[in-house]
C-alpha cells in the first residue's frame, strides 16, 4: 500500500512537472530572457539537480526501509531487532559530507552576490516609483548616446533598448513594493524612504510581463507591469515620439474632453505635458498621460487601451480596480465619450 | 548530572499559616468538585494540556475554512468569490491562525500534558502559572478573533510590514486588533516557556538526567528557550507599533525618518527562531514515535539531542535571509546566504537518524507511524527548497512567490502538523484511555497525505512560473490556471482528511479501553495508567537508563536482542488489560500525596488582559476594569496557598482524586527524592514537607 502510494505520487509529480513546464507563462523565472536573469538561472538549475539528487537518496532509503523492514503478518512479534544505537562514523560521515556539499553551493554563490551589485557600465539610467498601484519611470535628459535629450516620463510600461543594460533607481512614495520582471531579473524591494538600485537587460526585443511583489494593499494583485524591448530602430521611434508633446485638440469632441480633462479635475493628479502640469513631474500622484495612447495598457497594466470598452469602463467607475485612488464624478455618457476622444489624442 | 538535585531549589516552606478561607473576601475557593466547572479551575498539567488541544484544533478548523476560501478564489482566473479585502484578512489571519493559535498552541499542549509525564513528575513547576497560560491564549486568540464583528479582521498579511500596517495605510481596527492580540498571546507563551522549562531543568525524577530525557522533552525544551527569548523580540515590535498606532508615535512612519526595515529585521529576529519553535517539538514527537515501533532505540540520541541544540543556536543567525530582496547589501546577503545554508547540516542530520531508527527495524504501520514517517519524507523536501531559497541572488526568483508558500507549507504542514497528528494517534490512548481508530486513520492519513501533496506540490511549479503570494486574483494567460485548480482540489482533500479525523475522535469514544502501554513504549509515561491519575505516578521512578520503561521491560541477551523480563512494575495501578506477560501494580498508599488545588485566580487575570486591549480601542473605563482583574487577580493568586489547606488530605486537594491503592509506602528515600509538585514557587505541597518528614 505504501509503495503504490508512492509510485501514484511519483507519477502525479512527473505529471505536474511536465505538464507545468509545457505551459505559455510569460513570468517563467525558468525561461531567462537577458544575462541578469541566466546568470540566476545558471547558479539555480546546478543546485535544483543537486537538491534532485538528495530528494532521490533520501526518499529511496526512506521507501527501501519501509519496504525491507516492515512488520510481517507472520512475524513473531517477541523476536525483537538488534537494539543498535547508533555510530559515530556515520554521524560524522552525515554531518562533513552535507558539509561538503554546502560548501562548494556557497562557493558558486557568494561571488555571484557582489557581481550582481554592482552598477553595470554605459547603463541607461531610469528613475522607477512604486506606488499604490501603478509604476511611473522617469527617464533623466542628457542620456545622448540613448537620444534621450529631454526627460521622459511614463507608467506602467517600462521602453527599453533590447540588448543594453538598464539601472534603475528605485523609490516610493507610500509603501513597499517590490519591482520584478521574472524573465529579466528577480526582485528588487522599493523602500519609502530609502532609494534601492537594480538592473535589467533584455537579450532580444519583446514584452516581458511583471508585477509587484511585496503586498502592498488592497490592489497588490493588480500592481502590474510591462518591459517592453526594442530593436534599434524601435527604440529610436519611441523615444522621438515620447519627446513630442501631444497638439491641443482645439474642436470637436476632443476639444470638449480637454476642457472636461481640468473642469472633472483629473488635472489635479495627472499630467500632460503641455497642457496640464500642474503636477509635480517627478512625483506625480497619478500616471502620467502625455503619450497615453502610446502604451497598450493602463491602470496597472490590467486592462488593456486597444479596447475601448475598458478605458470607458473605468472611467465610470475607477473602483472596478479594487482600491484604485482615482477619484472621478460621475459621469454622463456624453461626458465619457468627449473624454474619451481627448485621451484618445494623446499619442 | 548535577542537575538531579536532592530536592528542587525553589521549594519554600509551606504557606498553610497565612492561609484565609475566602482570600480578599471574594469567593470560596473552588472545591474539588467534577463536572465542567473543574475545567475553569484546574491546575491539572494533563487537563490543561488536554485544553491547549482541543483549543488549538478548533483553531485549526478555523484557519482551514479560511485557507479553503482562500483556495476557492484562487481556483480560476478572475475569482469572483472573494473581494480583495476580505481576501487580505483570510490570508492574514489564516497565516496568524496557523502559527499562533494552532501548531504553537498545540505542541505547548503536547509539551504540558507529556513533560512531567516523561521526565517522571507529578506536576509542572508552576501550575497555577500553568492554567493561567493557557486562560491568557484562549482570550488572546478570542481577541484577536472578535475583529471579525468589530469593523474587519487585520489585513497586512502575518508579517505585517511596515508603513502599510501604520494608521496611514490601515486606518481600521484590524491591525490594532492583531498588535494586541499577539501580545496577549505572548504573554502566554512567555509564562509557558519559563515554566516548562523550570519543570524540565528542575522536575525530574531521581536519575533522569539531562541525557536520559525523551528526545521529544529535549526539542520541546529547547524550544522554549527561543520562545523565552525570541517572543520578547517581537513584543517590542509589536509594543512599538501599537505606540504608532494608538498614541501617534513614529517609530516605523517613513515622513518623520523613520526606516521600515527595522519593523522586518524585528519581526523576523522572532519570526525565524518562530520556525524552530514550530518544528523542532514536531522533530521530537516523530523521535519518539519512530523508535517505538521500529521497536528499536533512537539511532544517536545524543546527536540528535545536539543536533537539535544547534539548530537553537544558529535559528539566530539566519533571520535576513527573509530579507534577501529587501535592499540590505551585498555584505549582509552573503553573511545571511552562508548561515542559511549551514543550518542545513544539524536538520540533514536529524533526517538520517530517523532513517538509521528504520534502518533494521521491525516497522509497524500504525497511523502515528505513518504521520511520522510522512513527516520525514516531506519535511525533506521542505528542507531541499529552503536550501534553495540560500542561494540569495536566487532567491530574488523565489521570496514573495509561491514556491515560498510550497517550502513553508512541507516545513509546517507536512513537518509540524503531520509530526503533531502523530502524536495524537501516538497519546490519545494514554490521554483518553482508548485508541482513535486504526482502519479510520489510515483513510485520514492517506487522504491528508494526497491532498496535501496535491495542494502544495503545485505551488513549487506556480511559484517558479512567476505566480507571487498574497495576490487576491490572477489573470488568465500566465500558465497558472491548471495547477491552482489542482491545488484548490487538493485543500478540500485536506478539509475532507480533516472531516475524517473528527468521526475518528467522535467513533472512537467506544472503542475498548487499550491499556496502560498499548504500543510497548519505551518512555516512563507508558508505565502509568491511561488516563494517568492526577498525581501521575502512585511511585515516583528512579531512573537508570535512556528509555527507562523498555529497560523495565527488557533484558538483552549476548547478542544485543531485548527478551522481555519475567515480572516488571508499573508506576501505578493500572486496569487489568494492562496486567499479564509480567506486569505487576505497585503497593503504595497514595493518600499523602498532595498537588496544587484548584484556583479561580488564573482565569481571572487572563480575563482582564483582553479588557484591557478592548478599552485601550473603545474606552479606558473597561481598560480599568481589567486592570483592576489582572491585578487584584495577582494579589489573590499570591495570597493564595497552592494546596487547599481546608480541601482535606483524604481527597489528595485535587479535583480528581485517584483511589489510593492498598498496602505499603514507598521507600522513604523514593518520596525524598521525587519531584513532587512544588507549588508555584511560593509555596510547597504539603506533601513534600509530609515526605520530608518520612525521610
Amino acid at each position: 500500500m505504501v509503495r503504490r502510494g508512492r509510485l501514484t505520487l511519483l507519477g502525479l509529480v512527473v505529471a505536474l512537472v511536465a505538464g507545468g513546464c509545457a505551459r505559455d507563462a510569460p513570468q517563467d523565472v525558468l525561461e531567462p530572457a537577458g544575462p541578469l536573469a541566466e546568470t540566476l538561472d545558471n547558479l539555480f538549475m546546478p543546485i535544483f539537480w543537486v537538491a534532485v539528487a538528495v530528494f532521490v537518496l533520501v526518499e529511496g532509503l526512506i521507501v527501501y526501509a519501509v519496504v525491507r523492514y516492515r512488520r510481517r503478518r507472520d512475524d513473531n512479534d517477541d523476536e525483537l531487532p538488534v537494539q543498535f544505537h547508533g555510530s559515530t562514523k556515520l554521524e560524522i560521515s552525515w554531518t562533513i559530507l552535507p558539509a561538503l556539499v554546502l560548501g562548494l553551493v556557497a562557493v558558486f554563490t557568494i561571488p555571484v552576490v557582489f557581481t550582481l551589485s554592482a552598477e553595470p557600465a554605459n547603463a541607461l539610467q531610469v528613475s522607477v516609483t512604486g506606488q499604490k498601484f501603478w509604476w511611473g519611470y522617469q527617464y533623466p535628459e542628457g542620456q545622448s548616446e540613448f537620444g534621450i535629450e529631454e526627460p521622459i516620463v511614463t507608467a506602467n510600461e517600462l521602453h527599453i533598448p533590447a540588448g543594453q543594460p538598464v539601472f534603475l533607481t528605485l523609490t516610493s512614495p507610500d509603501v513597499i513594493h517590490s519591482f520584478w520582471t521574472p524573465r529579466l531579473n528577480g526582485k528588487q524591494d522599493v523602500v519609502p524612504g530609502r532609494t534601492h538600485t537594480w538592473s535589467l537587460e533584455a537579450y532580444e526585443p519583446g514584452v516581458y510581463s511583471g508585477q509587484c511583489a511585496e503586498f502592498c494593499g488592497t490592489s497588490h494583485a493588480n500592481m502590474r507591469l510591462k518591459v517592453v524591448a526594442h530593436d534599434q530602430a524601435g527604440w529610436e521611434d519611441w523615444v522621438e515620439g515620447m519627446q513630442r508633446p501631444p497638439q491641443k485638440p482645439l474642436s470637436g469632441l476632443a476639444a470638449q474632453g480637454f476642457e472636461l480633462f481640468s473642469q472633472k479635475g483629473c488635472a489635479g493628479c495627472h499630467q500632460v505635458q503641455g497642457s496640464f502640469e500642474s503636477v509635480a513631474a517627478d512625483s506625480p500622484p497619478a500616471p502620467d498621460l502625455t503619450h497615453l495612447f502610446s502604451r497598450d495598457c493602463f491602470a496597472g497594466c490590467i486592462y488593456d487601451l486597444d479596447d475601448r470598452n475598458e478605458l470607458e469602463a473605468w472611467l465610470r467607475d475607477p473602483q472596478r480596480k479594487a482600491g484604485s485612488l482615482m477619484v472621478i464624478g460621475e459621469l454622463t455618457e456624453d461626458e465619457i465619450d468627449a473624454l474619451y476622444s481627448y485621451l484618445e489624442t494623446l499619442e | 548530572m548535577a542537575l538531579t538535585e536532592e530536592r528542587p531549589p525553589l521549594e519554600l516552606t509551606s504557606g498553610e499559616e497565612a492561609v484565609v478561607r475566602k482570600p480578599l473576601g471574594v469567593f470560596t475557593r473552588p472545591s474539588d468538585s467534577p463536572g465542567w466547572r473543574s475545567w475553569l479551575t484546574t491546575v491539572d498539567h494533563k487537563k490543561i494540556g488536554i485544553m491547549y488541544g482541543a483549543t488549538a484544533m478548533a483553531f485549526f478548523a478555523l484557519g482551514g475554512l479560511e485557507a479553503l476560501l482562500i483556495r476557492a478564489q484562487l481556483a480560476q482566473p478572475n475569482g469572483q468569490v472573494l473581494d480583495p479585502q476580505v481576501y487580505n484578512q483570510l490570508f492574514t489571519m489564516h497565516g496568524t491562525t496557523m502559527v499562533f493559535l494552532v501548531i504553537m498552541p498545540m505542541l505547548a499542549g503536547f509539551a504540558n500534558y507529556l513533560i512531567p509525564l516523561m521526565i517522571g513528575a507529578r506536576d509542572v513547576a508552576y501550575p497555577r502559572l500553568n492554567a493561567f497560560s493557557y486562560w491568557v491564549f484562549l482570550f488572546g486568540g478570542l481577541f484577536l478573533y472578535s475583529s471579525f464583528f468589530l469593523g474587519g479582521a487585520p489585513d497586512s498579511g502575518w508579517f505585517n510590514y511596515a508603513p502599510q500596517s501604520g494608521v496611514a495605510y490601515s486606518p481600521g481596527h484590524g491591525i490594532d486588533f492583531w498588535v494586541l492580540g499577539l501580545q496577549i498571546t505572548g504573554i502566554a507563551s512567555l509564562v509557558g516557556a519559563v515554566n516548562l522549562i523550570v519543570t524540565c531543568l528542575n522536575m525530574r525524577a531521581p536519575g533522569m538526567t539531562l541525557l536520559r530525557m525523551p528526545v521529544f522533552v529535549w526539542m520541546a525544551l529547547v524550544a522554549q528557550f527561543l520562545l523565552l527569548f525570541a517572543i520578547p523580540v517581537i513584543t517590542v515590535a509589536l509594543f512599538l507599533l501599537m505606540f504608532d498606532r494608538l498614541y501617534g508615535a513614529n517609530f516605523f512612519v517613513v515622513e518623520a525618518g523613520a526606516d521600515p526595515l527595522l519593523w522586518q529585521h524585528l519581526f523576523w529576529i522572532f519570526g525565524h527562531p518562530e520556525v524552530y519553535i514550530l518544528i523542532l517539538p514536531a522533530f521530537g514527537i516523530v523521535s519518539d514515535v519512530i523508535p517505538t515501533f521500529s521497536r528499536k532505540p533512537l539511532f544517536g540520541y545524543p546527536f540528535m539531542v545536539f543536533s537539535g541544540i544547534a539548530i537553537g543556536f544558529m535559528g539566530w543567525g539566519v533571520w535576513a535571509h527573509h530579507m534577501f530582496a529587501s535592499g540590505v547589501g551585498p555584505v549582509s546577503v552573503a553573511a545571511f546566504s552562508l548561515s542559511t545554508m549551514f543550518i542545513a547540516v544539524p536538520t540533514g542530520v536529524k533526517i538520517f537518524n530517523w532513517i538509521g531508527t528504520l534502518w533494521r527495524g521491525k516497522l509497524s504501520f500504525t497511523v502515528a507511524m505513518l504521520f511520522a514517517v510522512g513527516l520525514v519524507s516531506q519535511f525533506t523536501i521542505g528542507g531541499l527548497s529552503g536550501v534553495m531559497h540560500s542561494v540569495a541572488p536566487h532567491d530574488t526568483q523565489q521570496t514573495d512567490t509561491y514556491f515560498v508558500v510550497a517550502h513553508f507549507h512541507y516545513v509546517l504542514f507536512g513537518g509540524s502538523m503531520f509530526g503533531i497528528f502523530s502524536g495524537i494517534y501516538y497519546w490519545w490512548p494514554k490521554i483518553f484511555g482508548h485508541k482513535l481508530s486504526e482502519r479510520i486513520g489510515k483513510v485520514h492519513f492517506w487522504l491528508m497525505f494526497a491532498g496535501f501533496n496535491l495542494t502544495f506540490g503545485p505551488m513549487h511549479i506556480v511559484g517558479l512560473q512567476g505566480m507571487p503570494r498574497r495576490t487576491a486574483t490572477y489573470p488568465e494567460g500566465m500558465g497558472w490556471d491548471l495547477m491552482n485548480l489542482l491545488e484548490t482540489i487538493g485543500s478540500f482533500l485536506i478539509a475532507l482528511s480533516f472531516l475524517v479525523w473528527v468521526y475518528n475522535v467522535v467513533r472512537s469514544r467506544k472503542n475498548p479501553h487499550a491499556g496502560a502501554d498499548p504500543w510497548d513504549g519505551r518512555t516512563l509515561e507508558w508505565a502509568t495508567s491511561s488516563p494517568p491519575p492526577v498525581h501521575n505516578f502512585d511511585v515516583e521512578p528512579t531512573v537508570g537508563h535512556l528509555d527507562e520503561w523498555w529497560h523495565r521491560k527488557y533484558d538483552e541477551d549476548e547478542s544485543g536482542r531485548p527478551v522481555r523480563r519475567e515480572h516488571y512494575e508499573f508506576l501505578s495501578a493500572v486496569d487489568e488489560v494492562s496486567l499479564g506477560r509480567g506486569g505487576r501494580e505497585p503497593q503504595v498508599d497514595t493518600s499523602s500525596i498532595h498537588l496544587p488545588s484548584p484556583s479561580y485566580w488564573p482565569i481571572v487575570i487572563a480575563l482582564g488582559l483582553p479588557l484591557i486591549s478592548y478599552g485601550l480601542l473603545y474606552t479606558y473605563w473597561l481598560s480599568a476594569l481589567g486592570g483592576i482583574m489582572v491585578v487584584g487577580g495577582v494579589v489573590g493568586l499570591g495570597l493564595e496557598p497552592s494546596v487547599d489547606p481546608e480541601a482535606g488530605h483524604d481527597d489528595h486537594g485535587h479535583d480528581d482524586g485517584h483511589g489510593p491503592g492498598p498496602g505499603t509506602d514507598a521507600t522513604g528515600e523514593e518520596a525524598e527524592l521525587v519531584g513532587v509538585g512544588a507549588g508555584d514557587g511560593a509555596t510547597a505541597s504539603g506533601d513534600r514537607a509530609g515526605s520530608g518528614e518520612r525521610a
